[in-house]
């Protein structure tokens, strides 16, 4: 029997909706839950209550929220707020006990997947990454989370690809997110009024080889299916019905986490959105 | 950012006398944010601008007076999460309509590769100040 992606909602598609109060994190789960995925994924900073303090009650509460609809959480996505301070960059030391708080908010989450964005946008600092990702491998295992390094422009794909072959362990794997095979940029983003900001949150999105996607899905452990707008069903500029078969395809049996970011441009209904995203993944799973 | 009914005069000792203003603002970054990130907050009223020393954040019960924000990375502004923002001014507003004017400038705190890290919110609205 060959095994198929389970299909999750990251709780970061209903960004409008929380933000702006009309929704809170549980409405996002109930929501998630009447869409029978199989799991929701979490981010931090968003819908930890008291972030960066988190409550173990909180967390178990949260958890077992999402449990009580037969739901998982499917990865737990942080951030390595290196730039905290605002005289110094975190030292390795300072990044390693962040990601080590977050690795024990994932143990209580019961997740089997951290997402920590680290050092996103400069290649630079791998070799940082590399040593916090090496500190932290004796934890991850002994609690049995891995840890995925999201390939997520500007980035170029394969440097992340190559560098998790490098650190050569089954407990450090990829989440591609699909903005790295978006074929235009982003649409909103012209409507920004700051042009630098536009500039750059653009090239957060690159149309790279579609082929890249087989190459990376050995070493993916967690895939965001990223979209910023849809039309007639189908997201504008990224081809699900390339991407999704790829990924259908390759024998993995994470989750696709569908992760919608075009409320940071607009105001969306957030409930609709989820609806039409989960089903554009399952229609060429 | 700016819930309209949230403005109005504040006589926070108690002694009948009015010693500034106080108005609600959501936390406009898309996540949480430790209040260091808070570059900087440019307040005025009907063009009238108010130094960062009469500026007073009111987190969770906590009073923090603006330039002391910048150095305070523990404290977080969460999201969603609306501040309560006290501004000195002896006698306060005068009831009826000004335009709040709120240049909000804040510090990501990963790297993005935004100029200085930086995003400005700048956001004005008319505010019905009814006490």
């Amino acid at each position: 029997m060959t095994s198929k992606p389970k299909v999750g909602i990251s709780l970061y598609s209903y960004g409008w909706d929380i933000k702006t109060g009309k929704m809170t994190v549980k409405d996002a789960i109930d929501n998630a839950a009447s869409l029978n995925v199989d799991g929701v994924e979490l981010v931090d900073k968003q819908h930890i209550p008291n972030y960066p303090h988190a409550s173990v009650y909180d967390l178990i509460e949260l958890r077992d929220y999402i449990e009580s609809y037969g739901l998982k959480v499917s990865c737990y996505s942080t951030y390595i707020d290196d730039l905290m301070r605002t005289d110094q960059r975190a030292t390795p030391e300072e990044c390693t006990k962040m990601l080590l708080d977050d690795i024990a908010e994932a143990k209580v989450l019961g997740t089997k997947i951290i997402r920590p964005a680290m050092a996103q946008v400069n290649i630079k600092w791998l070799p940082l990454v590399k040593t916090v990702m090496t500190n932290v491998l004796p934890t991850l295992k002994k609690n049995d989370i891995k840890q995925a390094l999201e390939i997520h422009a500007p980035l170029p794909p394969k440097a992340i690809l190559e560098f998790v072959k490098g650190m050569n362990d089954d407990y450090i794997g990829l989440c591609p997110d699909f903005s790295a095979w978006q074929m235009n940029k982003q649409p909103g983003m012209t409507d920004l009024s700051d042009k630098s900001i536009a500039e750059t949150v653009a090239s957060f999105s690159e149309m790279n080889p579609i082929e890249l996607l087989e190459e990376c899905m050995p070493y993916t452990i967690h895939v965001h299916a990223k979209a910023h707008a849809f039309k007639d069903g189908e997201e504008v500029t990224i081809p699900y019905d390339k991407l999704i078969p790829i990924i259908s395809k390759s024998g993995y049996s994470g989750y696709i986490s569908t992760e919608f970011e075009g409320w940071m441009m607009d105001e969306v209904d957030s409930r609709e959105i989820a609806k039409t995203h989960v089903e554009l993944v399952r229609r060429y799973l | 950012m700016l819930p309209e009914d949230s403005i109005r005069n504040v006589d926070a000792n108690r002694d009948g006398k009015i010693e500034g203003f106080q108005f609600r603002l959501r936390n406009p970054w898309y996540t949480s944010q430790p209040i260091s990130s808070l570059v900087k907050l440019i307040i005025s009223v009907d063009g009238e601008k108010f130094e960062p020393e009469k500026v007073t954040l009111n987190v969770r019960g906590q009073e923090i007076v603006l330039p002391k924000a910048y150095t305070m990375y523990d404290v977080n502004w969460g999201f969603p999460e609306s501040i309560d923002v006290f501004v000195e001014k002896a006698g306060g507003l005068k009831l009826g309509n000004h335009e709040l004017s709120c240049e909000i400038i804040m510090r990501s705190t990963i790297e993005y590769g935004l100029p200085e890290e930086k995003i400005n919110f700048p956001t004005k609205k008319l505010m019905n100040v009814l006490k």
